[in-house]
């Protein structure tokens, strides 16, 4: 059962990766882009971080992408199309040689030995919290700081200049 | 092949053809989604090896990549849109200027 | 039959039951809508169609069936169609984590009436509420057409602002129930024995602001100002295309919300057992359409804000009494020892 909700979510995933790569059109790709992110919470679902699931849908699916969708909409379509699609020569060298390198990575992961899976404890939200606030605390209060950096950075990146 | 292993393996396919996108598309746009797949590949493969540890620290890095990724995007986005302002277009091949 | 299909049988069911259930009062809640419109500016609504215009929706339905679809030249073929379902879905999703009443027991098994028990019940909620984005913005771009833009764009911009106020406003009843499932809020409502409105005044009065401007309803329709843009995003689609947008956005969305508010402020399905087993459901349906009548009031007796002041509102007034509202909850509960 695990192995079978494995497998339609990962096709799912691999479907729609591959179409937000090498679709033409920039907004098909993006919406190919929005179906990977939501496979992406499925998976986390099935593995069972749900607090991560749902953080994933609200930032990725709801703010990230929706930026996406609206800086490409307000970019006029002509100068849009002189520029979609993929480079055929790269496309040829690439290929092959990313799945000799994925090759040689799952063949040593196939035949490496991993540590014994754990059990699970039930209620992963509590367990995040509370090591996310005691353990975790500052990196928590340095990722807040590296947001506000990055809002100031983009209001004044896309200022007009009077 | 465990079901673990097969997590793990997912994650690294998704982050390789998220790094074939990046090398072949036109872009600037698609370039920095391409980027995201990236990201989420790394995604997986955090979240998928919190089950070998058994506790939840998988998850917080993960929950740091995504926090890190969302800074980007806005980033990213905002030279994009400057790139686009200052010279009209938005293709990857044509923002050679730092070479000359 | 093993555990596994039982399970998902009983799961199939309750799927069907809830949409078909929902489809149906959403069809309906059109009838109730211009019936109290009808009222409010002292003249019947529709009384032709069956006795007092009851059939009027199923009229609706076939004139809009019955329409030639067009589409205009230019268009995005695929994300025209696609933003339509990228409309519908969000807003039926929402109906899958109510709990409409306590778990019973049937044939020896437990069943609770709700399809999704899980434990980020609430986050499930914003994300679909604000997925709803989506059918907006793609709906005024693949139209090719100017109007259609700018009214999805003002739309992205309402409901992105009013996210942030939604997550925290109801942050303050999460601190209190210590859960973010629904079914636990309503449970801790039902131990403590007080409805968590009275506990939260001020998270419940954004809590409804944010669902009138998520679903696009006066005050805050900006992007449908029927006499400034031409009803905006969906000015292209015709027939039951353009039916859709107001069936996912006005009403499936305001029941959904609705249904929300009541577990989380006004204790799910909780009140006095006057109609013995089914009194959770009564209660439950009863609360719920009593806020959706508030919410179809306000629309016929209020007037709609302008472009710049929603967005204002939201950033400069609600969000920082959502936060001093968390603030105090926060101290409150830690003082009272948690």
């Amino acid at each position: 059962m695990d192995w079978l909700i494995f497998g339609v979510l990962s096709l799912w995933l691999l479907i729609s990766v591959g179409g937000a790569v090498l679709v033409k059109n920039p907004i098909h790709s993006i919406l190919f882009f929005l179906s990977a992110v939501l496979a992406t919470a499925g998976l986390f679902l099935a593995l069972g971080a749900e607090l991560l699931a749902g953080l994933q849908i609200i930032i990725y699916a709801v703010a990230i992408v929706v930026f996406y969708v609206l800086v490409i909409t307000t970019i006029p379509w002509e100068k849009v199309k002189r520029f979609e699609g993929v480079y055929k020569k790269e496309l040829i060298f690439g290929v092959p040689l990313l799945l000799l390198v994925f090759a040689m990575i799952a063949y040593g992961i196939y035949r490496g030995k991993l540590h014994d899976p754990a059990i699970m404890k039930a209620d992963s939200v509590r367990d995040l919290g509370k090591t996310l606030f005691t353990s975790y605390l500052f990196p928590f209060e340095v990722a807040s700081v590296i947001l506000l950096v990055a809002m100031i950075g983009a209001i004044l990146l896309g200022r007009k200049e009077e | 092949m465990t079901l673990e292993k097969a997590y793990i393996l997912l994650g690294i396919l998704v982050f390789l053809m998220g790094l074939l996108g990046v090398i072949v598309r036109k872009n600037l746009i698609t370039i920095l989604v391409s980027t995201e797949i990236m990201l989420n590949g790394v995604n997986l493969v955090l979240v998928a090896v919190d089950r070998y540890l058994g506790n939840v620290e998988g998850q917080i890095f993960a929950l740091f990549v995504l926090t890190v990724a969302a800074a980007e995007v806005a980033v990213g986005l905002g030279l994009v849109v400057s790139i686009f302002r200052l010279r009209g277009y938005e293709g990857s091949s044509e923002v050679v200027h730092l070479r000359d | 039959m093993s555990e596994f299909t039982l399970s998902l049988i009983i799961t199939l069911v309750k799927i069907a039951v809830v949409l078909g259930v929902a489809m149906g009062l959403g069809a309906y809640l059109t009838w109730f809508e211009r019936k109290l419109a009808g009222h409010i500016q002292a003249r019947l609504g529709p009384t032709v169609v069956g006795p007092f215009g009851l059939l009027q929706p199923l009229a609706d339905g076939i004139k809009l069936l019955t329409k030639e679809p067009i589409i205009p030249r230019g268009a995005d073929v695929p994300v025209y169609y696609l933003a339509i379902v990228l409309a519908l879905a969000p807003a039926i999703l929402l109906f899958s984590v109510i709990p409409f009443g306590p778990g019973f027991t049937l044939l020896g098994r437990e069943i609770k009436p709700i399809i999704a028990d899980v434990n980020i019940a609430l986050l499930v909620v914003f994300a679909m509420g604000s997925l709803a984005v989506y059918g907006t913005i793609f709906s005024g771009w693949a139209s090719n057409s100017k109007y259609a833009f700018i009214g999805s764009l003002r739309k992205a911009a309402v409901i992105i602002a009013y996210e942030v106020v939604l997550g925290f406003a109801v942050l303050g009843v999460v601190l209190l129930a210590g859960t973010l499932s629904t079914t636990g809020i309503v449970q801790a409502q039902i131990d403590k024995g007080v409805w968590f409105v009275f506990y939260q005044p001020v998270a419940f009065i954004l809590f409804l602001f944010c669902m009138l401007a998520e679903s696009g309803r006066v005050p805050f329709d900006i992007q449908e100002a029927e006499a400034e843009l031409v009803t905006g995003y969906n000015v292209e689609y015709g027939g039951m295309k353009f039916g859709i947008f107001p069936l996912a956005e006005w009403y499936l969305n305001v029941m959904a919300l609705s249904a929300i508010a009541v577990v989380l402020f006004f204790g799910g399905w909780s009140g006095p057992p006057i109609l013995g087993p089914l009194s959770p459901y009564f209660w439950f349906l009863a609360k719920m359409f009593g806020l959706v009548f508030f919410v179809i009031w306000l629309h016929w007796t209020l007037p709609r804000f302008q472009a710049k002041d929603v967005t204002e509102v939201a950033w400069k007034i609600m969000l920082p009494l959502a936060l001093v509202n968390i603030i105090f909850t926060a101290v409150v509960v830690y003082m009272r020892g948690g």
